[in-house]
């Protein structure tokens, strides 16, 4: 063996890690050559320092413990934190849900106390897109729009008045109120607002209140009327008459308050409405107007007609010729004519549409009840509507008297149908001059 | 005698008396082989406190079909890396305390006389002088191979690299090492020569 062959296996030899021949072998080299025999020696000085254990100092006598206590504490802040976590999650749920479950319970509340939010709108914008297509010119604003509009607005209604689909049954009912639905044009100023259900009124709302334009605003109209009468219905073709249409929650029946305004030049005739204005006055036929200006004025005069008058909007003209004092029939009376043929188009004329059976009748005041016509052929919907009316003879009744306010005349009719019994009439008419 | 590694399943169960007698079994090893690299007692207990923390905290890891030592011995290791690496520290190792009494020179059965107690004083100096001149790699291949007593197989394990590679090492360290003390040995005027006491 040569040096480079001992300085091969030099540490492995220094740490008695070679088989024991070649060992051997090593330790005769050693013995041979001095130098690999120092080198030798210092590997194992060098092992033996590497090696060296003793001058490790030992532990402190607490160290496993401390271990311990650090793994404890860290345990239980482990179980701390989780438990921090959760209640940080219960926190934070109960910041999310707290305010969820206040308007859950504010429209629970809003829902069962009647406080309507927009389900109102909702239900005015379903109810109108059911409502059918209504015959109207150019340019013109109808009810069905200015309806539409407002449930896209959604604005706050008044919720004193039917919607307008109600109102249209009701109206419907006694066949006279299509027209307020149909043509409540731009120049009209219609107001018609929405409300629930009238069949069902709440006791904590007054459904008799009116919304009056501003034009009306020194208008006498009743107050704190009873409740068992709702307005269902505003209307104001100028600033000389406004009409409110009640109904009569128990029975059904409408009646209608005309507030006209009259002429202080002219004291005992008061300012009659056009005869195209009228039709939107069902339950008041021209003629009932026109005799009642002839009558002296005053509160206590109570003009009970309970003659039939058609409810049909279309038919004024042959209205007017019948509840006349019997002196104009229908033919004879151009001016009436010309009135009608300005709503020609749309509507048709009594003399076209009246069987012969209603005009023989014309000329007798005592009979001036006519049967229902449909004013129109392509007015399915008020076909429908009318259906069960159609048959139905429909009388108006008026009750009009004359109030002062504000040094200005306002005479005052309210109309009722036939099927309102003339005692509840009066008594309406009571009521409402009380409340005036 | 429960074994290391049945320990570590009841220490998985919830047992904290478990992983106590743990403690108790390694930690003059742990230490001794945090000492040894880092050379400082006070970082060295820190971080032997933080390297059986890292074994409770991954001992859901241990695989209780191995050795637990190897597993502990990796810990040790690679935190005492990891804290080398965070503080810079440069390692001095101290064989100075206790080393006149374990200083064994097999080779030399001679009674020591004065001179050979200081050319030994110098040899140990030149060697710790070596030793902290080393590389991390080449001090901690050494130290667990020397100080740890682990073989080749062992190193390989916990250094999680082939045995031929922890042979390479260990080897090219002692050179190191040997070249080291050799070049201070010459730088004091010795050259080619060797400590007496050799």
């Amino acid at each position: 063996m040569n040096c480079q062959q001992f300085y091969k296996h030099l540490w492995d030899y220094a740490d008695h890690n070679v088989p024991k021949s070649l060992e051997k072998t090593l330790d005769k080299h050693c013995l041979e050559c001095e130098n690999c025999a120092r080198t030798y020696r210092l590997t194992v000085v060098e092992n033996g320092v590497l090696q060296n254990k003793s001058d490790i100092p030992d532990l402190a006598e607490d160290f496993t413990a401390r271990i311990m206590n650090t793994i404890y504490q860290n345990h239980n802040k482990a179980q701390l934190a989780s438990l921090n976590n959760w209640k940080h999650f219960v926190k934070k749920i109960s910041a999310i849900t707290a305010p969820l479950m206040v308007v859950a319970c504010l429209l629970l509340i809003f829902y069962f106390y009647g406080i309507p939010v927009n389900h109102d709108n909702t239900q005015i914008a379903d109810i109108t897109a059911e409502s059918p297509p209504q015959k109207q010119s150019a340019g013109e604003n109808t009810s069905q729009d200015i309806i539409l509009s407002a449930a896209d607005e959604i604005k706050p209604v008044n919720n004193t008045v039917p919607s307008p689909a109600v109102s249209a049954s009701a109206s419907d009912k006694t066949g006279n109120f299509r027209q307020d639905y149909e043509t409540s044009a731009a120049d009209s100023y219609d107001y018609i607002n929405q409300t629930d259900e009238p069949s069902k009124p709440e006791p904590s709302r007054s459904n008799n209140s009116v919304f009056l334009p501003p034009d009306f605003a020194d208008y006498p109209v009743p107050v704190n009327l009873s409740e068992r009468y709702t307005a269902s219905q505003t209307i104001n073709t100028d600033e000389q008459e406004l009409t409110i249409i009640y109904n009569i929650a128990a029975t059904g029946e409408n009646f209608s308050l005309q507030i006209l305004k009259i002429d202080n030049s002219s004291p005992e005739s008061p300012v009659l409405p056009e005869a195209d204005v009228i039709q939107d006055m069902d339950l008041m036929s021209q003629s009932d107007i026109n005799s009642s200006s002839d009558l002296p004025v005053n509160d206590q005069n109570i003009n009970n007609r309970g003659n039939g008058i058609d409810a049909g909007t279309t038919d004024n003209t042959t209205n007017t010729a019948a509840a006349g004092n019997g002196t104009d029939s229908s033919a004879d009376n151009p001016p009436a004519a010309e009135t009608d043929t300005a709503d020609s188009e749309k509507i048709p004329t009594a003399d076209e549409e009246l069987p012969e059976e209603s005009q023989s009748k014309d000329n007798n005041p005592a009979a001036a009840t006519v049967p229902i016509k449909k004013p129109s052929t392509d007015d399915e919907n008020y076909e429908a509507a009318t259906d069960e009316n159609t048959s139905a003879d429909i009388d108006i009744q008026d009750i009009q008297w004359e109030v002062t306010r504000n040094q200005k005349r306002y005479q005052i009719t309210v109309s009722g149908s036939a099927n309102l019994p003339p005692s509840q009439l009066r008594q309406i008419s009571e009521e409402i001059r009380k409340s005036l | 005698m429960v074994s290391d590694e049945v320990l570590t399943q009841q220490v998985t169960r919830g047992n904290l008396s478990a992983f106590e007698e743990l403690v108790e079994r390694y930690k003059k090893l742990i230490f001794t082989i945090v000492y040894r690299i880092i050379g400082h007692y006070q970082e060295a207990e820190d971080i032997t406190q933080e390297v059986f923390l890292t074994v409770f905290e991954k001992l859901y890891q241990f695989d209780s079909g191995k050795k637990f030592k190897p597993w502990i011995q990796r810990i040790a290791i690679n935190t005492t890396i990891t804290a080398l690496r965070k503080k810079q520290k440069v390692i001095n190792i101290s064989y100075d305390e206790n080393l006149e009494k374990d200083f064994n020179l097999n080779a030399s059965s001679k009674i020591p006389d004065p001179q050979t107690e200081v050319e030994k004083q110098e040899l140990q100096a030149e060697i710790n002088s070596a030793l902290q001149g080393l590389n991390d790699g080449y001090r901690i291949i050494l130290v667990m191979r020397y100080q740890m007593d682990l073989n080749n197989s062992e190193i390989s394990d916990i250094l999680n690299v082939s045995r031929e590679i922890v042979e390479v090492r260990l080897h090219r360290a002692r050179k190191a090492l040997r070249k080291s003390v050799v070049e201070k040995w010459t730088a004091r005027g010795l050259k080619d020569e060797l400590p007496a006491i050799l």
